[in-house]
């Protein structure tokens, strides 16, 4: 019977790690509904005030606006980079390529901190205010912090659909009769489309998440995390268990959308 | 004829290829570069002034708040470290072997609290763990303690469980990616030459799995270290003590850019040199 | 005689340090059927990735219908391929890669309809097009690749092992098949294989290499009859090789003495001079085994000792041991074998025997 015993340990630890993970989960979305305006133990569920109070909040608001601008601004930075950033890793040789592909990675691996102050002292060398460009957008040295933290996680994806990539459909493309540009058109990009697809919208999720390097780069306008961090510094408020259920369900959407789409190619 | 727009084209993939050095160059060479080049700049009257002292440096080594901090803050990360492998394993064990239907959902439904508001799971621990929180609420109506515990939060054990729990899939993902790939007639192989279950996982399973669990350790160990927003808010008085948070409050309410640069110089290299460190024991283990 | 369609002039590739193709010298005619027949390793791929356009040459020129067009990139070429894993675009469906080559030519949109179905009906997959890739048998697959190729109604068709991925059972069909497509369509050839039967059963003509060089060129039959060289002798099909010393020529007719008898046979081209060490290779299907006795006229005889009878269904494989230790095989019809053990001569026609000297 030792292996009833190994698979009932094996399973008790599992069950047990994912309630440990989901506890926190379930704790901010059910005081989302809680009916009193201190958070504590007992819970009383049954209202929607908060959500109330969340769609009255000027300032969570405009939080939100800045959040999800400052996202599709990475997205669009660290598509535009990370996309040539796979070929290039995939397909060029060139000296110090080793070099270029341990540089490009460092923002993954890095603590967001340093991150944060290397590129805060970069703006701030050029002299660069940290809300310029408000209120067209949130500040460009977030913007362009937020785009360059996050594009290794196109590269990374996009580079490792490139290196599955069986070259010879390519060269059965030119073969039939289409030249460089029409190949990539027709065969590559159709190819790397999902993971193009599953990273950008990582990205636009991770992005609406980051705090590390936003708090070093934000200007005058606060993004959704900081605005929270903010009120959680003066105290526990009810109102963010109900932002961040709802910041939770988008990005679950989100992220079901994304592995939907890098799954489909990939067998 | 047609020449022309081909040209054309080929100079755009041309200058596809320049997008990203030049990116790499301008916003991650020159801004990493700046921090070491900083950290030998100076605070003259308030003034960041440029120049070479080693005085930074001789500050770090020379008074013992440093060296002890980052000692403490490696410390909690290792038992950040552990604790996130010893939840990853053998959920990623489960999912990789044990779970045959629905197996991309339930890897989803693992990797999802990721996506929950950072700051967001980092202050649950605190409804969790708080004076009134739920911990101490099901004590009491348990019986098993009469007054609230104040201890809970604000310790370095609440840090340590916070970052557990917002890092522990960052080691999940690498150790499933491996354990998915050990291809079956390896552990039926094993299994068919008298070995037992445990035996298997203990001379083929586990063995073939250390890269993942590397990589998912290095990546635990290295982001909790750099944490620092989790120990501010749960830290309490302790929270001073993680090295990231020396690195924020010197660039912060501190302004003194060029000592910060190089605590941050700092555990960049040891970041580096960890990571160097893991990349060659993932080389030595996998035979090459 | 006419130009031919392909010419290849002292042709090299070297990547890096390895000369991968080393100088080769080669024409095609228009309708052929060439087979480029080599172990691995031996150039030939190479060879057809040149041609195709996927690698610029070192050295040497390739001229169709008398222009170089080593220069031009392969979308420029005349030339489809039939690639050795197909690499069918597995996004597209069965209709859209056939399709691709004809769009790319900006062919309008009802000739490329018109032209995809005849293609397929062409390679029997008339009601599979909407199909995607993935969703075919690899038999199917295989012939999606070339129905994808031959609707550009190229001038050159090159195949690399198109077969080689498919079971022996659905080779052997496909092998008759691809010949007769190729005698309709009436399309020139060029047929990358590694399979020495497959090179005999299907091509007008065999280029075997070596080492990235050409070995031999010539028709399958020139080739297994009269191959030049020890090494094109073992390659095509099985044979015996003999070890022997030249006792003395007189005209074609060549004296040589063989595990310390005394034989003789045909010197190809010029005869060797007396004291040379040559090879005799002699087909199995050639050899008799029988008792021994006195040398017949016009027949070679070796004595031996049978030591395996294997059954191969249709026939049996005699194996002999010869004085000086070869092991010789016979192809023999069941039934007319001797036991092992047995004292045997071996025998064969003088002309069955090709005289090798290197």
């Amino acid at each position: 019977m030792r292996r009833a015993a190994t698979d009932y340990l094996l399973w008790t630890a599992g069950i047990g790690a994912l309630l440990f993970l989901y506890l926190p989960v379930v704790v901010v979305v059910l005081f989302s509904f809680h009916d009193q305006s201190i958070i504590a133990w007992p819970l009383r569920l049954g209202t929607l005030r908060w959500y109330g109070v969340l769609a009255g909040d000027a300032g969570m608001l405009a939080a939100g606006l800045a959040s999800v601008k400052l996202a599709l601004l990475a997205v669009v930075i660290a598509l535009a980079v990370g996309v040539p950033g796979a070929f290039v890793l995939d397909r060029l040789e060139f000296p110090g390529k080793s070099a270029f592909r341990r540089l490009v990675l460092l923002p993954l691996i890095l603590p967001g901190i340093i991150t944060g102050v290397a590129l805060l002292s970069f703006f701030s060398l050029l002299k660069v205010s940290l809300s310029s460009g408000y209120p067209v957008v949130p500040g460009w040295p977030v913007v362009l912090g937020h785009g360059t933290a996050l594009t290794p996680v196109v590269t990374t994806q996009v580079f490792a659909r490139l290196q599955r990539f069986d070259r010879s459909l390519e060269e059965a493309s030119q073969d039939l009769y289409a030249d460089d540009w029409r190949t990539f058109r027709y065969v590559t990009l159709p190819t790397i489309r999902s993971a193009v697809l599953g990273s950008a919208l990582l990205v636009f999720t991770l992005s609406l998440d980051e705090i590390a390097v936003t708090f070093f780069l934000v200007g005058r306008q606060n993004t959704l995390p900081l605005q929270f961090w903010g009120l959680l510094r003066r105290g526990i408020t009810p109102e963010v268990n109900a932002a961040s259920t709802v910041i939770f369900v988008v990005s679950v959407v989100v992220i079901v959308l994304a592995a939907r789409a890098m799954r489909r190619d990939a067998h | 004829m047609n020449k022309t727009p081909a040209a054309t084209r080929r100079l755009v993939l041309r200058l596809g290829a320049l997008v990203p050095l030049a990116w790499a160059i301008a916003l991650l060479f020159v801004p990493y570069g700046l921090l070491l080049v900083q950290s030998f700049w100076r605070i003259d009257h308030g003034v960041l002034t440029p120049g070479f002292t080693l005085d930074n440096y001789r500050r770090l080594v020379g008074t013992s708040l440093y060296p002890r901090t980052i000692l403490y803050s490696a410390v909690t990360a290792l038992w950040v470290t552990g604790g996130a492998l010893l939840l990853a394993y053998p959920l990623a064990y489960l999912l990789a072997f044990k779970v045959r239907r629905h197996r991309d959902l339930l890897y989803l439904a693992v990797i999802i609290p990721l996506w929950v508001s950072y700051v967001v799971r980092a202050y649950a621990w605190k409804i969790i763990l708080g004076q009134q929180g739920i911990l101490n609420g099901l004590l009491l109506s348990l019986g098993l303690i009469r007054e609230p515990l104040s201890v809970l939060l604000y310790s370095r054990w609440a840090v340590i469980v916070a970052l557990t729990h917002i890092y522990t899939p960052f080691a999940l993902m690498p150790i499933f990616a491996v354990l998915e790939a050990i291809p079956a007639p390896l552990r039926e192989a094993s299994q068919d030459l008298y070995a037992g279950r445990w035996r298997t996982f203990l001379h083929v399973t586990l063995p073939l799995s250390l890269p993942g669990v590397l990589a998912g350790a290095t990546f635990a160990f290295v982001l909790s270290m750099g944490d620092f927003l989790a120990p501010q808010l749960l830290g309490g008085n302790d929270s001073a003590l993680m090295v990231s948070n020396l690195v924020w409050s010197l660039f912060g309410v501190a302004y003194n850019w060029p000592l910060g640069a190089a605590v941050a110089v700092v555990m960049l290299g040891l970041t580096l040199a960890l990571l160097t460190l893991t990349g060659a024991l993932e080389r030595g283990g996998s035979g090459r | 005689m006419s130009d031919p369609l392909l010419r290849l002039v002292d042709l090299s590739k070297r990547f890096g340090e390895v000369t991968a193709l080393d100088g080769i010298s080669l024409d095609v005619a228009g309708g052929e059927f060439l087979t480029v027949l080599g172990a691995s390793g031996s150039g030939k791929t190479t060879t057809l990735r040149l041609i195709a356009g996927f690698e610029p040459p070192s050295a040497g020129q390739i001229l169709m219908d008398g222009a170089d067009i080593a220069r031009l990139p392969p979308y420029r070429r005349d030339v489809n391929t039939v690639f050795q894993q197909y690499a069918l675009f597995p996004h597209l469906t069965v209709r859209e890669n056939v399709g691709y080559g004809l769009r790319m030519r900006r062919v309008a949109r009802p000739e490329i309809e018109r032209r995809v179905i005849e293609a397929l009906a062409l390679v029997q997959l008339g009601d599979l097009g909407a199909r995607k890739p993935r969703q075919l048998s690899g038999g199917q697959q295989q012939r999606v690749a070339l129905a994808r190729a031959l609707v550009n109604r190229p001038r050159l068709l090159l195949l690399d092992e198109p077969l080689g991925a498919l079971d022996l059972k659905l080779r052997r069909a496909m092998q008759l098949e691809l010949k007769q497509l190729q005698t309709r369509v009436g399309i020139t050839f060029v047929y990358v294989t590694h399979d020495q039967e497959e090179a005999l059963t299907m091509s007008d003509r065999i280029a075997l290499m070596r080492n990235g060089r050409l070995e031999q060129l010539g028709t399958p039959d020139a080739i297994y009859h009269r191959p030049r060289t020890r090494y094109v002798a073992d390659f095509i099909g099985e044979t015996n090789l003999l070890a022997g010393k030249v006792l003395g020529a007189n005209g074609g007719r060549v004296t040589i003495e063989v595990a310390g008898a005394t034989l003789r046979a045909i010197a190809g081209g010029t005869a060797p001079s007396a004291g040379a060490d040559v090879w005799l290779s002699v087909r199995p299907e050639r050899l008799a085994v029988g008792p021994r006795g006195d040398a017949v006229p016009d027949r070679n005889q070796l004595d031996g000792v049978v030591t395996d009878v294997v059954f191969m269904g249709a026939g049996t494989r005699v194996f002999v041991t010869l004085a000086d230790a070869t092991r010789a095989v016979a192809h023999r019809p069941a039934g007319d074998a001797p036991a092992p053990g047995t004292p045997v001569a071996v025998e064969w026609p003088v002309e069955a025997g090709v005289l090798l000297c290197e």
